[in-house]
């Protein structure tokens, strides 16, 4: 790429670096603002499903469950345990990558249907141990009275406290930079081209001397500490929980945000994670209707344009520096 | 004993809907190459189909299972040519994607039409009859009857007819069926028709039994998975069997063992089998 | 064998009822370019599969430098050194020729999950070093204008050599290679054997399935024949082309005059 291009990419990036920062000065009022925050949530869940998804070529159906996993965890160790949000947290995303390692090992053994067939069946039936345990999940009705984060202490005696939405969002902002750091390290090293093969052609990658397996199962765990990272976000946010977070329609919600947002890339879920959840919102009086146009939008995409809107975007700004240069 | 018998009865007819279900989707199977997601959606549309004739139209039981088989017969042949034949060439994970939102398309469109409310279907005949010493209603017997001959019937339409031996022949090799002078564009959608119709015509028995919602066709896809799994996919012997075991499985372990965690424990006993021999009990590799 | 670098002792495969090889016994020599003939269907893929370990022998052994590999995964196979291509020119299509030849290499260097995320001075070096040798290897494989482009895009006779370069890549002591002039025309068929040369005069040793006699009898040091599973003659193509057998069931009289 030449250093212009670079530079330009830069600006655009920092401008919309600014952009998130400085969000919540330009949009107020309690409602927008809180949309800001679960937008950020679900920007983080579908970055986690992007990764399994469009970097390793698997589509776990069970993401959403781990989300909710996510969420149970890191509530149950605030309400039951006692623990501080900041311990409940990272273990609660240890959990999720644990469960998440545990379901691997045997689905991604085989190539081909199995994976999601045998993801969305585990979906299924976590969603109804979660509904169903009541003295460990509240069943049906759920957990409630979460807590807020406790306030981070600061020198001088201050702190930053988390009652208000617009911290919330800052934090949650945070864990969207983490992410997408940490997703954009691996894809950009030789380990992203590593699961390009994967992706590409399992045997050959195998006959080249790539340890399929592991890395698949690796991908999975850190694809799944992801979504319980957002679930444990969610959790502590929201200060309630029910069963519904843990339902497979979840894992439908953040496929339908990665493959509209573009899927294979980094800016796909940030574009269907914030996209989506605004059309929800701004389509409210449509009801169920929504999801039926959502449907209906998802086989469009995945055939006329299985990019996504990222992919559109490349395509476009292709097609104009063509149109440049030949003049 | 009165219980093992009353949950036995149970099971075969969960089993008799468990086995037109899996059969179903493993017809579909054969010309997919992958499971169609949607399968228990479209059930679900089936029970629907029949509600609506009756309650709208003042339709019989009966004249609604004939409306439901055909619109879901249709159904299926339109999803085939129009939904899923596109995808034929690209890798399978763009058809699960694509059945995703057929799913969304399916439930929420009976979602917005009839709401989430459970419906009733009356059953066509509210007799009883005592067998060895229980009470089994005319429905139970009505579904485990009808899905009996109608598994029986497609056996021997499968293997006695020209229109069978044509499925037969392209869910096993599409190319070689094309090359024969089998049209495989027409048996293909045929197929998906026949497999879809089946899932309607066990929905619609089941109904009067169990309640319609939109989201019936969730665990019963789920149990259709793990049956044509374990059966082996594309096992006509292996959905039929697997089926019937799964019903009384399911049956008994809710009724004398735990109903909580019925679905997660039939759910392990997969992951194990397919850890051991991941080509699934009556394994045939596709 | 003494010298042998790969050895297969004993190997049969039977598919259900189907046997696929039978008793078959060979031994490859370092340095050499080792050919497997054979009619269709003869078991020559299936050979390759399980010396690759794509498939377990169903009896018999097949020794690496003297040590049992069979039984091990692909990729542990892959990493002792032995290299393939496979029949129908696979590659990673939607990578350029450059990103290949750079996935290539992973069995000798490969970049650690950890390292990928944490790694500063030691994870640059690394890029640095594959991305240097894929440059290396594509001019090696005269590929060096078509760097950039996507594997799935080029010409056929290019994906051939990509895909021997891909299987070069990771520097491995034993190449096999199936049909590697497959679908070429004959003026192109020049350049691949010109580039297989020039991998065994690296020091690489080749074994190849091959169909084309004229590239067969030209460049093999020792052959294989198989028919229907069976091994029927091993020995330098002099050899194997006067083994009545061989005439009979393969190479005809045309080929026979012609060794």
């Amino acid at each position: 790429m030449t250093v212009k291009k670079e530079n330009k990419k830069r600006l655009i990036y920092g401008f919309l670096i600014l952009l998130a920062v400085s969000a919540p000065l330009f949009i107020t009022g309690d409602y927008p603002r809180h949309i800001m925050v679960m937008c950020g949530i679900w920007v983080i869940s579908s970055m986690g499903l992007n990764l399994i998804l469009g970097y390793v070529g698997q589509l776990n159906l069970a993401h959403g469950t781990f989300f909710g996993i996510g969420a149970y965890a890191t509530a149950l160790l605030i309400q039951g345990l006692g623990f501080s949000f900041w311990v409940a947290l990272p273990v609660g995303c240890l959990i999720t990558a644990i469960l998440g390692f545990l379901t691997g090992l045997p689905t991604l053994r085989t190539k081909g249907h199995y994976f999601p067939i045998t993801t969305m069946c585990l979906g299924i039936s976590i969603y109804y141990v979660v509904a169903r345990w009541d003295a460990l999940t509240g069943g049906a009705s759920g957990l409630f009275g979460l807590p807020r984060p406790t306030p981070i202490p600061l020198p001088f005696g201050r702190e930053v406290a988390f009652e208000s939405t617009v911290s919330c969002y800052y934090l949650v902002l945070f864990f969207v930079f983490l992410t997408l750091l940490v997703i954009a390290r691996f894809t950009r090293s030789l380990v992203g081209k590593r699961l390009a093969a994967i992706r590409s052609n399992e045997n050959l990658a195998q006959a080249v001397g790539i340890n399929t397996m592991r890395d698949k199962v690796i991908f999975l765990s850190i694809s799944t500490l992801i979504a319980g990272l957002a679930g444990g976000l969610y959790a502590a946010y929201m200060g309630s929980l029910m069963a519904e977070q843990a339902h497979f329609l979840g894992s439908f919600e953040m496929l339908l945000n990665v493959m509209i947002g573009g899927v294979g890339t980094l800016a796909g879920p940030i574009i269907g994670g914030i996209l989506l959840p605004i059309l929800t919102e701004t389509l409210h009086f449509l009801g169920n209707l929504r999801l039926v146009v959502y449907g209906i939008l998802l086989i469009l995409i995945m055939g006329f344009l299985p990019q996504g809107i990222a992919g559109g975007l490349r395509l476009a700004t292709q097609y104009y520096e063509q149109r440049r240069a030949a003049k | 004993m009165d219980l093992l018998l009353q949950t036995i009865i149970n099971g075969i007819v969960l089993g008799s809907v468990y086995a037109m279900v899996a059969l179903g989707l493993t017809l579909i199977f054969g010309i997919l190459e992958i499971p169609n997601f949607a399968h228990g959606a479209l059930y679900m549309i089936g029970a629907y189909v029949a509600f609506f004739c009756i309650s709208a139209m003042g339709a019989s039981y009966w004249f609604a299972l004939v409306i439901s088989i055909g619109a879901l017969f249709v159904m299926g042949m339109i999803i085939e040519r129009f939904i899923y034949r596109p995808f034929y060439n690209q890798p399978h994970i763009s058809s699960f994607i694509v059945a995703v939102g057929l799913i969304f398309i399916l439930e929420n469109g009976a979602l917005v039409l009839w709401g989430a409310d459970f419906r009733r279907i009356t059953p066509p005949s509210n007799a009883i009859f005592n067998i060895l010493g229980i009470t089994v209603t005319s429905q139970r017997l009505l579904v485990i009857g009808f899905a009996a001959l109608l598994i029986i019937a497609i056996h021997f339409f499968i293997k006695k007819t020209r229109l069978g031996a044509a499925i037969e022949a392209t869910s096993q090799n599409r190319d070689g069926a094309q090359l024969m002078g089998i049209n495989t564009g027409l048996v293909g959608q045929a197929t998906f028709g026949l497999g879809t119709a089946l899932a309607g015509v066990a929905a619609v028995l089941v109904a009067p039994i169990l309640l319609i919602s939109p989201v019936m066709g969730e665990s019963v896809i789920a149990m259709a998975f793990v049956i044509i799994i374990l059966g082996g996919m594309g096992s006509f012997i292996g959905a039929v069997i697997g089926g019937y075991i799964i019903g009384l499985m399911e049956t008994m372990i809710s009724t004398f063992v735990t109903s909580y965690y019925t679905e997660a424990l039939i759910f392990g006993v997969l992951v194990v089998i397919l850890a051991v021999k991941p080509t699934g009990l009556f394994g045939k590799e596709h | 064998m003494k010298d042998a670098l790969l050895e297969g002792r004993n190997i049969s495969k039977y598919f259900g009822g189907l046997q696929a090889i039978d008793d078959v016994s060979f031994a490859i020599r370092k340095g050499e370019i080792f050919s497997v003939i054979g009619p269709n269907g003869a078991g020559k893929t299936t050979l390759f599969n399980l010396i690759t370990a794509f498939l377990p022998p169903t009896s018999g052994e097949i020794l690496l430098k003297g040590k049992i590999i069979s039984g091990l995964k692909p990729y542990e196979v892959a990493r002792m050194s032995v290299a393939r291509t496979f029949q129908l020119t696979t590659l990673f299509e939607k990578n350029t020729v450059l990103e290949n030849l750079m996935i290539g290499q992973t069995a000798t260097r490969e970049m650690g999950i950890w390292q990928s995320l944490f790694g500063g001075r030691n994870k640059r070096s690394m890029e640095t070093k594959t991305l240097e040798r894929a440059h290396q290897l594509a001019e090696f494989l005269g590929l060096s204008v078509e760097e950039e482009t996507q594997a799935g895009l080029l010409p056929q006779r290019a994906q051939k050599q990509l895909s021997i370069g891909l299987a070069y890549a990771a520097n491995p002591e034993l190449l096999l290679l199936d049909e590697p002039a497959g679908g070429v025309n004959n003026e192109e068929v020049g350049i691949l054997i010109d580039l297989i040369t020039r991998i065994r005069d690296a020091g690489v040793t080749i074994c190849l399935i091959e169909h084309k006699m004229s590239v067969v009898m030209n460049i093999s040091d020792r052959i294989l024949a198989l028919n229907f599973g069976k091994k029927l003659a091993e020995g330098t193509p002099a050899e194997v082309c006067r083994n009545e057998e061989v005439i009979k069931s393969y190479l005809g009289d045309e080929y026979a005059a012609a060794c």
